[in-house]
């Protein structure tokens, strides 16, 4: 921040003609930059040249055989030819046509544009007698291979996953999309960082209204540095007082193209694997995508059990200290007398007995995220077996409630959307309070609080419950249900009903076709 | 302004509708005959309903309560409209001791009732600040849930074999006379002419054409749900059990006895009743804030939520010493009382009769 | 936005610091009730009964439980009414005493003769309690009956309810009680429950592998209790109750057996099945009488038949369903004379069949006096048999070898 004010004045610079006092300043900005290189060189004793980059996002070979090699073996007759005609067209048009074996050139006349391209790992070169500097393209550093993700893997459906590079992410989702309709828009946020963030729609598809707020939006933030998607969502978003995740985060690159044809906007970062959709709804995030890839039958099958672990995961502790503490006369006798007798020896009243196991068995979970892998799946299962078993013989805790944390634990687990996982993981504690203190009835006036809360929640325009609430019956056939292609909405139909309120439908069927 | 559409406008009736009824029981007075008794309430029921909805569509861009003045000038009309919240308020103290008397009695023994109040109240001064358009999407995810669970109780009972529809016979044992005064004025005020709160609700819609047929729709439905239950009621208690019991819907409920696995789930049906009475007290503040905003000229109605919840809260609270006068007040002394029947029958035929005069003489003279 | 919901959230969180749980009754802490008995003693005080389920023994599932133990409590208190007994034993006991999962209450003879009203007000009101349970009288002491320990079951309270439900004879829970109490025109009965020695319990056959301290004695339905209002009046043996659910139609399965007498040459019995069973019940105003049609028609499977009857016949058939029509008629005919001239209470319910089917007569006339004329009503039966299987053979084995001994 400090370094950037001092700099501040070094940006009004405009550039020259004269390569050594375009280099000074250059080597000024990146004074006490080790990475940055600086080569001069005179192009066949006709002109002075230089090359200004950052050793570790360039391709070597590239700068040495295709710029540097063409440039000082050329033929001296090239210059000359010219003769007196010779003048900074020419000379452009004499790099670019007879020099330079590079697919991507450009001229640049401001000082802080070139900077920034070398900064992003550009070649600048900086030529006697033009005042433009010429940037080259010859990006390349090491990389992760396009590997499967490790957050939503599906057991059918593409293997590949978004990676740390923007460029084969971008690359991900066109290969999906080979269509001119599908826009990718370049902007940069971040004061410090200058991250590079792509936004990606469906032209013809999608709002312009929502792409022109998802623009503003990314317009407005203000922010040192953008390390990971996570720093747009919560600055883009409508309501950041919310447990729930109003944007949806994937992984998937099929995901993406599958949300870009219905309308969504796409928002690609760089530096991270991980790709933000707007506007997200809650439905959405309980889909996966291997839900369109599955038979419907079974993929309809699957989001009803997702429906009831959603349910599981944040009422089951409750409903448990609710019917043992205040409605015993609910649970059928012969259970009741097996809880009982199981809880003969537990000294804990059921709210604390069950405070304690979740709080345990979310403990071992964090732990297991954070051990090395090998080590974290077996710490968690086998911490929460020997816990679980252990805590029963020793009769600190009943039998049954250790069945009851392990399936919230199996339900929150089934969440396609982690963050949306964790959202109900922490409801679940207020709920149990509610539950030690009125019963079935707090439990009923926390699930209308959060049903408010969730209802009043929009996401870029959209509300958040759609299209349960407002009720849309023909959305209804992709949020209970996966209704089969034929039935769902046609391309036309969707035109028509195209508002911004109202936008989103299954339009894959059309790429069926 | 926040806009509702008209499926959130008829779910919000329904569940109004059917309300606090559905467990304090309807035209028990009438006994095995209270089904006909609803069913015939609901026909003139709907009549008045109707005619409320006339009101406000020969008033166009205006609310209910401001009609009055509107019509009747300001002198006469104002102090008529100002009427109007007071009694919405007064009601929804009502139904504020509904829940003191149910929940401790029930599902919550020893709990102090201003506890349990203090919740409720708080829950709907969430509601009221997130505005009737949260209210509106709210209903339409759970009158599904209701009405699937209504289902799924009805087929338990059945499958408990205490139904026995001999018990519905004979028909108009002791004629049409304890029929007529369960439906006149309790059966008509009870759900229908209360649905004078609604009146305010309507101008949030977005089609307001199509609320006359919304409302009949929903008063229909209400109707014919509550006399099912009272001829299910009837016929697993039988006519004098059903008469004499204080909260009949519950202790259908706790019928239910499936394979001594499913049974005694009368928690579930008090559950039903909270969220029954909270959609009612939560239409009857938002009339009262909307009706205070309108006549006070105010831009902001949140500034009255406050105090009109803690208004409400003192009178639930303060209200109603037990259940046993809190039910002999609801059913025998509010429905003769001249200002509620004015309110609800007399006014609101003459604004009806107003309107529609000067209507067709400015359509006459256009 | 963000301030107004700040305020909320800590709203709520210092009400649940402020709130304690009052309500809150851990499992730890109650006596599960699953049979109450009730009984009149001296000074006109109601004796309190209740069978309690002792949680830490049916600890089953680790083995730990010793199956020779009581799985139950009894506790027993008298007091004034039932409430002031009830608090007695709740002083006795450190648990709270909870009636929702409450099977059978037992009403002992004395207190039955002497009206239960003051038992169903009760039951009816109390929160914790469920119509749904058992309502049933025994002849003496119904308090003995909880000693009783169970054969099959974790409770006796349990094996009671189990066979109520088989419906082997006319059974009453305390809503159906209340109900019949209240209804013009028809009076409540509920099952009587006895204690039997073991061997000859006839519901259940002996069991041999489970050993049990009070095997020698085990508890049985034998018969209903008849009461004219609130008030025992006297008891009718179990063929009766069988009877009794045939004609409210209440009837699961039941076993008819006719004997040909021995005067016939084909000498021998047979017994069915009834798989259906359907009585309809008519009243009928002529000359200013009340007259009943009483119809049943009954179907039923042949299952046992020693006489020399063939019944791969379809006469002979019909000679076997003549012989059930009017062994059912016979049967029907006893018991409504028998709830007609000996208990003077319509327990059948003729009553309300008047009501439902001539309700201005009934109003007329009979709503206010059905007592007194219910015994001089004429009750007309008449029956329909049919046989629709035979077994697995078609014919008697014993006729066969008859045949070939000639």
């Amino acid at each position: 921040m400090v370094q950037k004010i001092q700099l501040e004045h070094h940006y009004d610079y405009i550039l020259s003609s004269d390569v050594s006092e375009d280099l000074a300043h250059f080597k000024t900005i990146f004074d006490n930059c080790i990475d940055i290189k600086f080569r001069e060189f005179v192009i066949h004793g006709a002109r002075k040249g230089a090359l200004v980059f950052l050793s570790g996002l360039v391709n070597i070979q590239t700068i040495d055989f295709e710029i540097m090699k063409p440039l000082v073996e050329s033929d001296e007759r090239l210059f000359q030819d010219s003769g007196s005609g010779f003048n900074d067209d020419s000379m452009k048009h004499l790099i670019e046509n007879r020099l330079l074996f590079s697919s991507q050139l450009s001229w640049f006349d401001e000082f802080s544009d070139v900077v920034e391209h070398i900064l992003s790992g550009n070649v600048a070169f900086l030529i006697d007698g033009l005042k433009q500097v010429l940037i080259i393209n010859a990006k390349h550093w090491d990389k992760r291979a396009v590997d499967e993700p490790a957050t939503e893997a599906v057991i059918r459906g593409p293997r590949e996953g978004f990676q740390e590079t923007i460029s084969t992410n971008i690359s991900l989702i066109r290969r999906r999309l080979k269509t001119p309709q599908l826009k990718m828009e370049d902007m940069i946020a971040g004061r410090l960082s200058n991250t590079q963030i792509v936004i990606t729609y469906l032209d013809g598809i999608v709002d312009k209204k929502l792409v022109d707020e998802v623009k503003k939006r990314i317009g407005k933030i203000k922010i040192d540095a953008i390390l990971e998607s996570g720093y747009v969502e919560e600055l883009i978003e409508d309501n950041s007082f919310s447990l729930f995740p109003q944007v949806l985060i994937t992984e998937r690159p099929d995901r993406v193209v599958g949300n870009l044809l219905e309308g969504k906007v796409g928002i690609i970062i760089d530096n991270t694997p991980f790709v933000i959709i707007v506007p997200g709804t809650f439905f959405q995030l309980l889909q996966s995508p291997e839900d369109y890839y599955q038979r419907y039958f079974i993929a309809s099958a699957i989001r009803m059990l997702r429906f009831f672990a959603v349910l599981f995961s944040l009422l089951l502790p409750s409903l448990y200290i609710a019917l043992t503490t205040y409605h015993q006369e609910m649970i059928p006798t012969m259970l009741l007398i097996s809880i009982a007798a199981s809880r003969e020896t537990v000294p804990f009243p059921a709210f604390i007995e069950a405070l304690v196991m979740e709080i345990a068995f979310e403990s071992l979970r964090e732990a297991g995220v954070r051990l090395p892998r090998p080590v974290g799946q077996a710490v968690s299962i086998v911490g929460g077996l020997v816990i679980g078993q252990a805590a029963v013989e020793a009769g600190i805790v009943s039998s049954p409630l250790v069945i009851v944390v392990s399936m919230t634990g199996i339900a929150s687990f089934i969440f396609p959307s982690f963050q949306l996982g964790l959202a109900f993981r922490l409801l679940r504690f207020p709920m149990m309070v509610a539950a030690a203190t009125f019963g079935l009835y707090g439990i009923l006036m926390m699930l209308l609080l959060l049903l408010i809360h969730m209802l009043r929640l929009h996401s870029f325009g959209v509300p958040y419950l759609t299209p349960m609430a407002p009720l849309r019956i023909s959305g209804l056939k992709d949020v209970i249900i996966r209704a089969n292609w034929p039935k769902q909405s046609s391309h036309a139909e969707e035109l028509k009903s195209q508002r911004y309120h109202n936008p989103f439908k299954r339009l894959r069927q059309r790429q069926n076709r | 302004m926040e806009i509702i559409s008209r499926h959130q406008l008829l779910t919000i009736s329904i569940i109004y509708q059917i309300g606090t009824t559905i467990i304090f029981g309807f035209a028990a007075g009438a006994g095995r005959d209270s089904w006909l008794a609803v069913l015939i309430s609901t026909f003139f029921g709907t009549a008045v309903v109707w005619i409320y909805t006339r009101i406000t569509h020969f008033n166009p861009g205006l609310t209910y309560i401001e009609c009055y003045p509107a019509q009747f000038g300001k002198v006469l009309g104002t102090p008529i409209a100002w009427m109007h919240p007071l009694l919405f308020l007064y009601i929804s103290g009502r139904i504020v001791a509904d829940i003191k008397n149910l929940v401790p009695t029930t599902i919550l023994p020893g709990t102090p009732p201003w506890v349990i109040l203090l919740f409720f109240m708080l829950v709907i001064s969430y509601g009221l600040y997130s505005g009737i358009e949260v209210m509106g999407k709210l209903t339409e995810i759970i009158l599904p849930i209701i009405l699937l669970i209504y289902l799924l109780e009805v087929i338990l009972i059945f499958s408990s074999g205490v139904v026995h529809f001999d018990n519905l016979a004979p028909l108009l044992d002791k004629g049409w006379g304890r029929i007529w005064e369960v439906v006149w004025p309790l059966g008509i005020i009870q759900s229908f002419g209360e649905s004078l709160a609604l009146a305010l609700v309507w101008t949030s819609m977005n089609e307001r054409k199509s609320v006359g047929r919304t409302m009949i729709i929903s008063s229909l439905f209400a109707g014919v749900f509550i006399s099912f239950t009272d001829a299910l009621a009837v016929s697993v208690f039988g006519e004098e059990i059903f008469k004499r019991a204080t909260y009949p819907m519950y202790a259908l409920i706790q019928a239910i006895s499936v394979s001594d696995f499913i049974t005694q789930l009368d928690a579930t049906g008090v559950i039903y009743f909270c969220f029954m009475a909270f959609l009612k007290t939560y239409i009857y503040l938002f009339a009262t804030i909307r009706s205070l905003q309108k006549l006070t000229y105010s831009k902001s109605s949140r500034i009255y939520i406050f105090p009109v919840v803690i208004i409400a809260l003192f009178l639930g609270l303060t209200m109603a010493p037990n259940v046993v006068e809190h039910i002999a007040v609801v059913q025998k002394v509010i429905p003769y009382n001249p200002i509620y029947l004015s309110l609800m029958f007399v006014f609101p035929i003459l604004l009806f009769v107003v309107s529609w005069i000067r209507n067709k003489i400015s359509t006459a003279t256009s | 936005m963000r301030k107004q919901l700040t305020i909320f959230l800590s709203l709520s969180v210092f009400m649940y610091m402020i709130t304690g749980c009052w309500s809150r009754i851990e499992l730890n802490d109650i006596a599960i009730v699953t049979a109450a008995s009730l009984d009149l003693v001296d000074d006109q005080k109601i004796q309190l009964g209740v069978q309690v389920m002792k949680t830490k023994m049916t600890k089953g599932t680790a083995g730990k439980g010793d199956s020779s133990e009581d799985t139950t409590l009894i506790f027993s208190e008298q007091g004034d009414s039932v409430m002031d007994a009830y608090r007695k034993i709740q002083k006795k006991i450190p648990r709270n005493l909870i009636f929702s999962h409450n099977r059978i209450v037992i009403i002992g003879e004395k207190l039955a003769r002497s009206g239960i009203t003051p038992i169903i007000e009760f039951f009816s009101r109390y929160r914790d309690v469920r119509g749904n349970s058992y309502l049933l009288t025994t002849k003496g002491k119904a308090y003995d009956l909880l000693n009783v320990g169970p054969n099959f079951e974790k409770f006796s309270a349990e094996e009671i309810r189990e066979e109520q439900k088989a419906r082997v004879i006319d059974s009453a829970t305390i809503r159906d009680f209340a109900f019949r109490l209240l209804e013009l025109g028809i009076e409540p009965i509920t099952s009587q429950l006895q204690i039997i020695p073991a061997g000859e319990k006839a519901t259940e056959p002996s069991s041999s592998e489970k050993k049990n301290k009070n095997n020698e004695l085990a508890l049985a339905l034998v018969g209903v209790a008849v009461y004219r209002k609130d008030r025992l009046v006297g008891w009718m043996n179990a063929q009766e109750a069988e009877t009794l659910l045939w004609l409210r139609n209440k009837m699961k399965d039941s076993v008819i057996t006719v004997m040909i007498p021995e005067e016939n040459k084909l000498f021998g019995k047979l017994s069915v099945q009834l798989m259906k069973s359907k009585a309809t019940i008519k009243s009928k105003i002529e000359n200013d009488q009340v007259q009943f049609q009483v119809h049943l028609e009954m179907t039923g499977d042949l299952f046992e038949n020693t006489t020399k009857l063939s019944t791969n016949s379809s006469n002979n058939l019909h000679t076997v369903q003549r012989l059930f029509e009017d062994e059912v008629e016979k049967r029907v005919r006893l018991t409504i004379q028998k709830s007609k001239k000996k208990f003077k209470t319509d327990i059948i319910g003729f009553g309300s069949k008047v009501h439902r089917q001539n309700n201005k007569v009934w109003n007329e006339k009979y709503a206010d006096r059905w007592d007194e004329e219910f015994s001089n009503i004429k009750v007309n039966v008449t029956t329909k048999f049919t046989i629709i299987g035979t077994g697995r053979i078609n014919d008697s084995l014993i006729w066969e070898e008859k045949e070939m001994k000639k």
